[in-house]
């Protein structure tokens, strides 16, 4: 007995005394300085190249695009090899980036997506780019309006790439058999007045409804926030419990549990190109694969209006990180100089995000896709009424998690909106209140 | 080293706040603890793992000794059974989920095709709130059922045959039998079974995040994935060490109470 409770004080003794210890060091947290590359493997004839690591969240085809585009890089000079890295989306890549700060072993550039680059930039983590500029190559590579999103008081610090805006996708079958026109609705009215119209509809023997709705992302309903005059934020002020706000929400709700011709989808996607629901709100980055996976003709048009337009842009974009030694920053220049000059034609090609360079906007083969495949036009044309989604989903973490919690209420239990709403930005001060001097001090005007 | 540090800086990151990237982690004290327990959502996932952890164990010994029992009678093809009902144990949670989302598809999949065979529509499983824990409690005890019924069969093999003999002569049933001989010596087995079920439902956590993500609207947030999304998808890192913490004394208290009470019951 006397020997368990000696063993039993050690214990606390020794934790206490570890856990002050680490107090006093501060060993817990991110050092300053250069840090280590991640680890990885160069093939024997790139091996006396200077290694570049990209770690790139795309899977699947866009995978075998990125890397035939980075092929052509390596293949293109005898100076640099660039190794890409996969992880299977933006939270798994997020995670692991988080995580490679704690160990001081870092990549060397990063597709962070538009949401997850400005706590990357909060931390101080990414390299500011604008002095890479050099007269050959200026910031005019770029599409300005995606270049000045990635722009903090006039610096640069995230580059686009496969920067997308969400399109509204619908089945051409269903709507000609339903006597519904060919064109997408003007107002998200128009969609639920239709939805009423589908009423009792089938397509191939199963019962279709009008819309699917997502769970797992908010950023439909960003942009239906700004259709209804409402936002999630203004600056940093939440404003999820405004009337407008509440309006979107309300409204989503009514076309599920009123209508009963919307629902939550498990995977819009698949539901879409299997005839369950007869539209959805998607990126323009899903054209690609649903152009193969659809056996029927479908249109795209642009998101619904109410009272105002409301396409938020999204996607990902490339970042630098501040911590890798200052020759593989100037050798991930030359990459990013690559991409922007010559592979970004390809990857906009074959993937579908929209052009954001110059040489993808002027490239003949993006022209012809598009006259070809006009959903490809209405994408690019749509930009012209899409804007930055709100400051507090951009810079506040759990603003996203906060949303899709009260979104998913509401889609599969018919919450109340308002309560729900309000109820988000009760949870968020706290979260606001963290971040707050951050962004005052590297952001805010 | 790898055992007791990560421990140990666990503790003192629940007493900070920190993002992972920010320069340091600032000591915020007793906050994290008190902000947990002052929420009305932390108890609600502490409710739901109780559920979760009951259900899943309960279930998986019931039918998993029911499983052995009959896999203990030696009907032919029994090995072939034996190897498919363990399979699951080997198969990875990615695999299993993404078999279940299919079986669950309410428009595409099996489970429309039974609901209908009566009359009736597939629940949303995994998008309806009141479905969702219930289909990964099915999956997850799926999952587990074969490695406890070859434990309860080797535990079963291992009764010596004299003593069921001794019982048949005395004019037990099968019932009998089994209340009075078999379960009573297979409580060693049953005490390994429900410590090491217990700890691994606690931990459960891929097949949550193939098939729910903690979803709909945090009904199928348990304990292991309200630490995960605390931790990476919120950034929160102290918050999500505090409840870890209280992942780690609960688990402590639940075995020592298993040894201190229970192990009395069991029979060697």
């Amino acid at each position: 007995m006397t020997g368990t409770s000696f063993s039993r004080r050690r214990l606390l003794t020794g934790v206490t005394a570890a856990a002050a210890g680490l107090a006093l060091t501060g060993c817990v947290g991110r050092r300053e300085g250069d840090y280590a590359q991640v680890s990885g493997e160069v093939p024997a004839q790139f091996a006396r190249r200077e290694r570049v690591v990209l770690w790139s969240a795309f899977t699947s085809h866009n995978a075998t695009i990125l890397q035939s585009v980075i092929d052509g890089f390596n293949a293109s000079q005898q100076d640099i090899f660039c190794e890409i890295q996969l992880f299977p989306g933006y939270p798994a890549l997020d995670s692991k980036l988080a995580a490679s700060f704690a160990l001081a072993q870092v990549p060397d550039i990063v597709t962070l997506s538009d949401v997850n680059w400005n706590r990357y930039f909060l931390a101080e983590t990414l390299e500011p780019l604008s002095g890479y500029f050099d007269a050959g190559f200026g910031p005019d590579a770029f599409h300005p309006r995606f270049l000045a999103e990635g722009t903090v008081r006039g610096q640069v610090y995230w580059l686009p790439w496969a920067r997308s805006t969400p399109l509204f996708y619908y089945n051409k079958e269903i709507f000609a058999g339903a006597g519904l026109p060919d064109r997408g609705p003007k107002t998200y009215t128009e969609l639920r007045e239709w939805g009423r119209q589908l009423k009792g509809f089938k397509y191939r023997g199963s019962p279709v409804r009008m819309r699917g709705y997502t769970g797992k992302d908010d950023w439909y309903f960003q942009g239906s926030t700004w259709a209804f005059n409402g936002s999630y934020s203004d600056g940093m002020a939440p404003r999820l419990d405004s009337e407008q706000t509440i309006a979107a929400l309300e409204f989503d709700r009514a076309f599920i549990h009123d209508d009963q011709m919307a629902y939550l989808s498990g995977d819009i996607n698949a539901d879409f190109v299997s005839g369950v629901t007869a539209t959805i709100c998607n990126s323009t980055g899903a054209l690609a694969s649903l152009l193969k996976a659809a056996k029927f003709e479908f249109g795209a048009a642009f998101l619904p209006e109410q009272d105002a337009p409301g396409v938020p842009t999204g996607g990902s974009g490339l970042a630098v990180m501040r911590n890798s030694t200052k020759a593989r920053k100037q050798a991930t220049w030359e990459l990013v100089r690559y991409l922007a000059e010559t592979g970004a034609p390809e990857w906009s090609l074959n993937t579908g995000y929209l052009p954001v360079t110059t040489s993808s906007l002027n490239s003949a083969k993006i022209k012809e896709r598009n006259t070809a495949t006009p959903a490809y036009q209405i994408a690019q044309d749509q930009l012209g009424r899409a804007r930055q989604p709100d400051v507090m989903r951009r810079y506040v973490n759990e603003a996203i998690s906060e949303l899709l919690i009260a979104l998913e209420q509401v889609y599969a239990a018919g919450a109340d909106p308002g309560e729900v709403l309000r109820e988000a930005a009760r949870k968020l001060g706290p979260a606001i209140e963290r971040v707050q001097p951050k962004y005052q001090r590297l952001v805010a005007a | 080293m790898f055992s007791y540090w990560p421990i140990i800086e666990n503790i003192y990151l629940s007493f900070t706040t920190w993002d992972f990237i920010s320069p340091q982690a600032d000591l915020v004290g007793l906050l994290n603890y008190r902000a947990l327990f002052s929420s009305w959502a932390f108890p609600e996932v502490l409710l739901r793992t109780l559920v979760w952890v009951v259900v899943v164990v309960v279930v998986s010994l019931v039918l998993g000794l029911a499983l052995a029992l009959l896999f203990a009678q030696r009907i032919r093809g029994t090995t072939a059974v034996q190897t498919l009902a363990f399979s699951p144990h080997v198969l990875s949670g990615a695999a299993i989920a993404t078999i279940w989302l299919l079986i669950f598809d309410p428009h595409h999949g099996l489970s429309r095709m039974v609901f209908e065979a009566f009359g009736t529509s597939s629940p949303a499983w995994t998008t309806d709130d009141s479905w969702a824990l219930w289909a990964l409690i099915i999956v997850s005890i799926w999952k587990g059922l074969g490695f406890v019924a070859i434990v309860y069969l080797v535990g079963i093999q291992q009764i010596p045959a004299e003593v069921l003999e001794a019982a048949r002569i005395d004019g037990a049933g099968r019932w009998t039998q089994f209340r009075r001989v078999i379960f009573p010596l297979l409580s060693p087995t049953t005490f390994f079974l429900v410590i090491t079920q217990t700890i691994s439902a606690f931990q459960a956590f891929d097949v949550i995040a193939m098939m729910t993500g903690g979803g709909p609207a945090g009904a199928t947030t348990t304990l292991s994935w309200f630490i995960y999304d605390e931790a990476f998808s919120r950034t929160n890192v102290g918050v999500s060490s505090a409840a870890s913490m209280i992942m780690f004394v609960v688990l402590m208290a639940i075995t020592v109470l298993q040894f201190r009470f229970v192990e009395r019951r069991v029979h060697y």
